[in-house]
């Protein structure tokens, strides 16, 4: 499930007005991450459907599908992935909701100042990094959990010291990771 | 004489006729004079027997003096007597305006007397010697005449009594009807509305206080206002309004009803005009006017309230279009400020390299590969190839935030008292662009506009009228649907149709939709005055608005507006 963090990390942002995809091509044009754009929602869902995105970005108000539709299905589809709202509507009821619901990551208002959307972007990317540490780390975990079994198992006698020992050395070298990416 | 007497002693059966005829003749008096007193005593002997009172007298002296006295009923006379002769004596009793029959008794054939005799009008003569028949026939006629004298006195007596009774009545009527039209008319001078009544000759009938206070009648035209022409007393301001109130009336058999707006002192009045018919003619005009201010500014209230209403319903969608460019627009003047600082960075590197060089040195001389890093450093062919479509994207964006406050500013704002010039198709297309966020995902749009003369209207408020049907018509279409938007311009008069594919209005419905508070939507979501709104915008245009449905095939609403070439009396600011 989780993946190697090796790997560039990419940002999808949708929107059906393409002025604004070329202005955030240009905010982001020098940030790490790889940047895709899409037109439509269903457009989104086909660069999904062949490219691992880690954050969508969508705006609310599109033609046959809606940013919070997309944004419901791609949960379905990727439940990894980090999903924001991008939007300039105040009637902001329905988006609340879907906030509270735990679909959206952040919601981000438009017209959106830059320095906040690029730290938005930025710590949704580290987010989805964080998580997928996490995940790596538990899998390790309970490999090395599965490892010590067999171990006590063989020498009943180590089972104090080993338990204690291995668990707390990978806990830190992990721990070490994840708070310098 | 003994002829006479012979003959009126004999014949008996005459007696008989006179006493038969008259029961009871002794209230009729009748005198007698003769100087003859045979000839008196005959006629006394023969009238006493026919139950008549009989007086006496021998000569004409007397006679007068007792005719005077008793006034008896009828005189029998001779005309030829001592002292005073009967002509002399009836002379004198007419004098003393006693008009008692006569009948003249005569000897002679004196026709001198007898002309003298005839101004008197006697009852007759009788030519002695004479018959009793002659002198009976006489008396009978006498008696005839007094008779239907005194019916004529009685039946005169009980008209009389009958025509003050009827007079009384009437008096008494008339009392009661004066005290029901005093009570009628304070009843209508202490009315909260003003009436005047006119004539067919326009002249006034009846004016109540507060239609001489709303047509300002002058304190020295009150008293002649009842009768003489409107225009004498109405204030000349009213003249043609109230002349056009007449000739609708007039032309329609209709009630016409128009308002008046009195700029001095800011007054609105409602003004009623209808005919009275009296079998099938018209028989008066009557005007009922009231006082409409503060409704009017009540309604003003209520339309700017709607207003607003709209404007916190376009609000979102209107936010959404403003919000979008504002957002690219406002990161690419960021990303320019970059590329500005990174331009110059560059060009001063540039500099610094070329400073190095010798003066006279071209570009062949300068390292291609410094400028190469250089210009990949500052990231300059990038920025030289998006920087104008950044500007052309940031121009635009501007473009239509500023297009969108105008089209907002046109709608919102509250319009002045005079109407203004403007195109119907501009203004539509202001009212497509406030709702194009509503319909944009929803409505394909298609306009077929006529080109159109510019005609007088309340700009913001017909706005305010097409924003609302477009706003309707987005709600009307469930998923995906059309809006036709026509504008033609046929027989001086501007027409419009809005026909939307939505869901369509209820038969029960069409009739109520321009209703205040009338509406279909969840509690909240509508106020239900939009409509009624926009049929009070378009009737202040002196247009017309109206709609058809079909259930599941959409619906279609015609505006008429008739082109004003200046303000109509009634209508004004609102």
């Amino acid at each position: 499930m989780a993946e190697k963090t090796s790997q560039k990390l990419r940002l999808l942002v949708v929107d059906d007005e393409a002025n604004i995809l070329k202005s955030l091509r240009r905010l982001f044009r020098n940030d790490p991450f790889e940047l895709n754009l899409a037109n439509s929602a269903e457009e989104a869902l086909q660069v999904m459907a062949s490219t691992k995105i880690h954050v969508l970005l969508s705006d609310n108000k599109m033609p046959n599908m809606t940013g919070l539709e997309l944004i419901k299905e791609v949960k379905g589809l990727y439940p990894d992935s980090i999903r924001m709202l991008f939007s300039g509507e105040s009637d902001m009821t329905s988006v609340l909701n879907a906030v509270n619901q735990g679909e959206v990551y952040r919601f981000i208002l438009k017209p959106w100042n830059d320095q906040e959307l690029k730290v938005s972007v930025n710590l949704a990317l580290a987010h989805w990094k964080l998580n997928n540490d996490l995940e790596q780390m538990r899998q390790r975990h309970n490999e090395m959990q599965d490892i010590l079994r067999r171990i006590i198992k063989k020498h009943p006698e180590l089972e104090p010291e080993c338990s204690r020992n291995l668990d707390c050395n990978e806990l830190l070298n992990r721990y070490e990771d994840l708070t310098i990416s | 004489m003994l002829e006479t007497q012979s003959t009126l002693t004999e014949p008996k059966e005459h007696h008989q006729s006179v006493h038969s005829d008259l029961p009871d003749n002794s209230e009729f008096t009748i005198l007698v004079i003769d100087d003859d007193p045979s000839i008196r005593g005959m006629i006394t002997l023969f009238m006493e027997d026919g139950g008549f009172t009989v007086l006496e007298a021998e000569n004409g002296k007397k006679g007068a003096d007792m005719a005077i006295q008793n006034s008896p009923s009828l005189i029998i006379s001779d005309i030829r007597m001592p002292e005073m002769d009967g002509i002399e004596m009836i002379e004198k009793i007419r004098s003393q305006n006693c008009q008692m029959p006569v009948i003249f008794m005569t000897g002679y054939t004196e026709y001198e007397s007898l002309s003298d005799a005839i101004q008197f009008q006697p009852l007759g003569f009788l030519h002695k010697p004479f018959e009793p028949n002659q002198l009976l026939t006489l008396v009978k006629r006498a008696v005839d005449l007094k008779r239907s004298e005194t019916a004529r006195e009685d039946n005169e007596r009980e008209l009389e009594t009958r025509i003050a009774n009827k007079t009384g009545q009437l008096e008494f009527k008339t009392e009661r009807l004066e005290a029901e039209k005093e009570l009628l008319r304070g009843i209508m001078n202490q009315a909260n509305f003003g009436l005047v009544a006119l004539d067919t000759n326009c002249c006034v009938h009846f004016i109540n206080v507060l239609a001489v206070t709303f047509l300002q009648v002058s304190p020295e035209n009150i008293d002649i206002a009842i009768g003489a022409h409107y225009k004498d007393s109405v204030a000349p301001l009213f003249h043609r309004f109230l002349e056009n109130q007449i000739k609708s009336v007039v032309d329609t058999q209709e009630i016409v009803e128009n308002d008046f707006y009195l700029e001095q002192s800011r007054q609105r009045i409602n003004v009623v005009t209808y005919a009275i018919r009296h079998n099938d003619r018209v028989t008066a005009f009557v005007f009922v006017i009231h006082d409409i201010t503060e409704k009017d500014n009540l309604q003003r209230k209520l339309s700017q309230t709607a207003k607003l209403a709209s404007i916190g319903e376009l609000a979102a969608g209107v936010a959404h279009e403003i919000n979008n460019p504002l957002g690219f627009v406002n990161s690419n003047c960021n990303t320019l400020k970059e590329y500005f600082t990174s331009m110059v960075e560059y060009s001063k590197k540039l500099e610094l390299l070329y400073a190095g060089r010798p003066a006279s040195g071209d570009e062949k001389q300068c390292p291609d590969d410094s400028i190469t890093n250089l210009k990949a450093e500052y990231d300059v062919s990038f920025i030289e190839e998006d920087g104008s479509s950044l500007l052309n994207e940031t121009v635009e964006g501007l473009d239509r935030v500023s297009k969108i406050v105008m089209d907002l500013k046109a709608f919102a704002r509250v319009d002045s008292e005079t109407m203004e010039r403007a195109d119907i198709n501009k203004l539509i297309d202001n009212a497509l662009n406030l709702v194009r966020n509503e319909t944009k995902y929803k409505l394909e749009i298609c306009k077929s506009f006529e080109e159109l003369p510019e005609v007088l209207c309340f700009p913001g408020q017909l706005i305010q009228v097409f924003t609302n049907l477009f706003i309707n018509a987005s709600h009307a279409v469930k998923d995906k649907g059309t809006l036709t938007i026509s504008s033609n311009f046929t027989n001086d008069e501007i027409v419009l149709t809005v026909t939307d594919t939505g869901s369509g209005i209820p038969e029960a419905n069409l009739a109520v939709i321009f209703d205040p508070f009338f509406t279909t939507k969840e509690p909240g979501k509508g106020t239900g005055m939009g409509l009624s709104i926009s049929y009070g915008i378009i009737e202040k245009h002196d247009g017309s608005i109206s709609v058809e449905s079909e259930i599941d095939k959409g619906t279609t609403f015609t505006i008429k507006l008739p082109v004003l070439l200046e303000q109509p009396d009634h209508g004004d600011g609102a």
